[in-house]
């Protein structure tokens, strides 16, 4: 159906040129945004990591960090972002609560606890060796649970301490490169002159002014190329964010890959949250309404018994029953594709001019409409039958049917030349109506009816048969 | 609403089929009584085998020849002539038909003869024989009248059984001189 208006879109498009295309402009996003989204929109999901605040790397002693107090600039970007109605913004501290909500994560961070707790035991018991090789272990713990984000503070100072131990190990450049690392983990790390060993005060000081002089290099989550953390996926994007002297800058993941924004932070922190905020939205994709939902076909098999009657013929009506076995697939929403079969035999008509069974098979398929809901079922479907009622032996001569063909029967009693017609087997096709209901009785099984009629409009024999007018009554099952 | 009363009458042959009055009086009837008596004043009882479709009558009429009182007469060795039913009408309750050829008897089963036939000398045939009779499932009563005769005798019927004889054969079928002068292929 959705390809049937899809096609006669094109064709209005093809038909109408491009102004047709003109005359029905799309709304903006601002338009769609104001004018309100479903509940049950789909937005895309963005999940915002916390700031990492290397501006902190200028100042000698920085104050604590608070992750509830973050940057004005920062605070402004999260909150107009959580404004558009469009999206759905994971906000830095939620971000936390869900890496702290991963399966076995306490567990893990026990254990990293654990060792960084025996690393810094084992430095100060002077087993340097062994606490540069335990405090690694724990750094790369910590690092699996994105534990650095949850608390930068407990993974820069694990890497501090093994900085430490390898300096005083002898492995100078080992060590600044941990205690670089240190800081990029939490610019806000510092020892305390006049109470830390002057060596390993002077050994962070120059680290972090290496740190300074190129420029704060970008955290990996930054790259272009690299791999990168986060969750992004077909409906995510995962923005890492730091700032640096006099600007702040984003890295957008997103499924096809990643993008950078720039902001400068003026005078006014606020507007230039509100402003980067502005730029990501429209770097995101609006999102889209739901899916409708996706039809899955089914398959309905019945069988049970059957019985119909020719409301037109040669002799009054007559039953006929047997049984019948029906296919119902339902190939789309309130489409199902209907196949019959069906073998009776007849009754007599009243007066008993009809002298021998007649065999009947029916088939009929077509296209209906299908409804289901809960435990109940519905058909109607228009279909062709073809039908073949068995030969036909017909007197209305009371000595015929008494006596059949006898020879010895006079001939001006009963002459069977004059007195009895009979038809061989047709084969009968023409169009066929049929109503159906269920009822579900339990797990996938059914109590079907179904109602049919049908009008040959063509036939190998004139036997004077028509309208067949029948039902089934039976079990059904669904199939899948 | 001819496609209306088709309709109707294609659900009524649901029910209906092969179930109602346009099968009364089919069967087996054996007379019970002639007048006052329990044979006819000819010496013979007589044997109706009907079957009835609608308003139409088949079937033949066999004749015994009467044994008494204390003996069945209805039994094979003692039969005198089979008729065929011909003209048959049925309306309702009543049943009204002639004899086929009332005066040529024939065997009343293919191949059946009686080695001695003990048959009283029938009567001079009467022509056009009828029987009109009325009755329910049980007994029919009526007249068993001559073509041209104003009244008939008083003939009473017992219902005796549901499947009527289908066969009323010339004897001697087969044989050139054979006594049914019509019917069939005869010449």
């Amino acid at each position: 159906m959705r390809r049937a208006l899809a096609a006669l879109a094109a064709l209005g498009l093809l038909i109408g040129g491009p102004h047709a295309a003109d005359a029905a402009p799309r709304d903006s996003d601002v338009a769609r945004l104001t004018g309100g989204l479903p509940a049950d929109f789909r937005r895309p999901r963005v999940v915002i990591y916390p700031l990492l605040d290397q501006a902190a790397l200028a100042e000698a002693t920085p104050a604590p960090t608070d992750p509830t107090a973050p940057p004005p600039v920062w605070a402004a970007f999260v909150s107009a972002l959580q404004h558009y109605g469009n999206l759905d913004v994971v906000p830095p501290i939620a971000t936390r609560k869900q890496i702290t909500r991963a399966a076995g994560y306490d567990k893990s961070l026990a254990l990293a606890n654990e060792m960084h707790a025996l690393g810094e035991e084992e430095y100060r018991a002077v087993r340097l060796e062994s606490a540069a090789r335990r405090l690694g272990a724990a750094v790369d713990a910590y690092l699996d649970l994105q534990h650095d984000v949850v608390d930068p503070a407990a993974v820069g100072r694990a890497l501090l301490f093994r900085g430490l131990a390898l300096l005083e190990a002898g492995d100078r450049v080992q060590a600044e490169a941990v205690l670089r690392r240190a800081l990029m983990v939490d610019p806000h790390l510092r020892l305390r002159a006049g109470y830390d060993r002057p060596e390993s005060v002077a050994a962070l000081d120059r680290a972090r002014e290496a740190l300074l002089a190129a420029g704060p290099p970008a955290p990996d989550s930054f790259s272009l190329t690299g791999d990168h953390r986060g969750d992004a996926s077909r409906r995510t994007w995962v923005v890492f964010a730091r700032r640096v002297e006099g600007r702040v800058e984003l890295a957008i993941h997103g499924p096809t890959g990643v993008s950078l924004e720039v902001q400068p932070m003026g005078s006014d922190a606020a507007d230039a949250g509100e402003r980067l905020a502005s730029r990501v939205w429209a770097c995101l994709p609006f999102g889209s309404p739901p899916d409708a939902p996706r039809h899955r076909p089914k398959l309905f098999l019945d069988a049970g018994f059957e019985g119909f009657t020719w409301l037109q013929g040669p002799v009054d009506p007559f039953a006929n029953l047997g049984v019948g076995l029906n296919l119902s697939w339902v190939a789309a929403p309130y489409v199902a594709l209907d196949l019959h079969l069906g073998l009776t035999n007849s009754g007599r008509d009243r007066e008993e001019d009809l002298r021998g069974d007649v065999a009947t098979i029916r088939g009929w398929l077509g296209p209906g409409f299908h409804w289901d809901a809960d435990r109940f079922r519905a058909t109607a479907t228009v279909g062709i039958e073809i039908a073949s009622p068995g030969a036909l032996t017909i007197t209305t001569d009371a000595d015929c049917k008494l006596f059949g063909a006898d020879d010895n029967v006079p001939r001006a009693l009963c002459d069977p030349e004059v007195d009895i017609e009979r038809f061989e087997r047709a084969v009968m096709v023409g169009p066929l109506l049929a109503l159906g209901g269920a009822v579900r009785l339990v797990d996938q099984f059914y109590f079907t009816a179904r109602l049919a009629i049908s009008k040959d409009l063509y036939s190998t024999e004139d036997n004077g048969l028509g309208w067949p007018l029948g039902g089934h009554v039976g079990l059904g099952y669904r199939l899948y | 609403m001819r496609l209306g009363r088709q309709l109707l009458l294609g659900i009524l042959a649901w029910a209906l089929s092969s179930c109602g009055p346009e099968r009364e009086h089919s069967g087996v009837w054996r007379m019970s009584a002639c007048g006052d008596d329990a044979t006819c004043a000819d010496g013979f009882v007589y044997e109706l085998h009907v079957g009835r479709y609608g308003d139409g009558v088949a079937g033949v009429v066999v004749r015994y020849q009467y044994q008494g009182a204390e003996l069945d007469s209805f039994q094979r060795q003692h039969e005198c002539g089979c008729f065929l039913i011909q003209s048959g009408v049925a309306s309702d309750t009543r049943l009204r038909f002639e004899l086929f050829e009332p005066d040529v008897p024939r065997l009343p089963d293919d191949g059946f003869l009686s080695p001695t036939p003990a048959c009283r000398p029938p009567p001079p045939a009467c022509a056009g024989q009828r029987f009109l009779l009325d009755g329910d499932g049980d007994t029919l009563r009526g007249e068993m009248r001559c073509g041209g005769a104003p009244r008939g005798t008083p003939v009473t019927f017992e219902k005796a059984g549901s499947r009527p004889r289908t066969t009323c054969v010339c004897p001697g079928a087969g044989d050139p001189d054979r006594q049914c002068q019509s019917g069939g292929e005869s010449p």
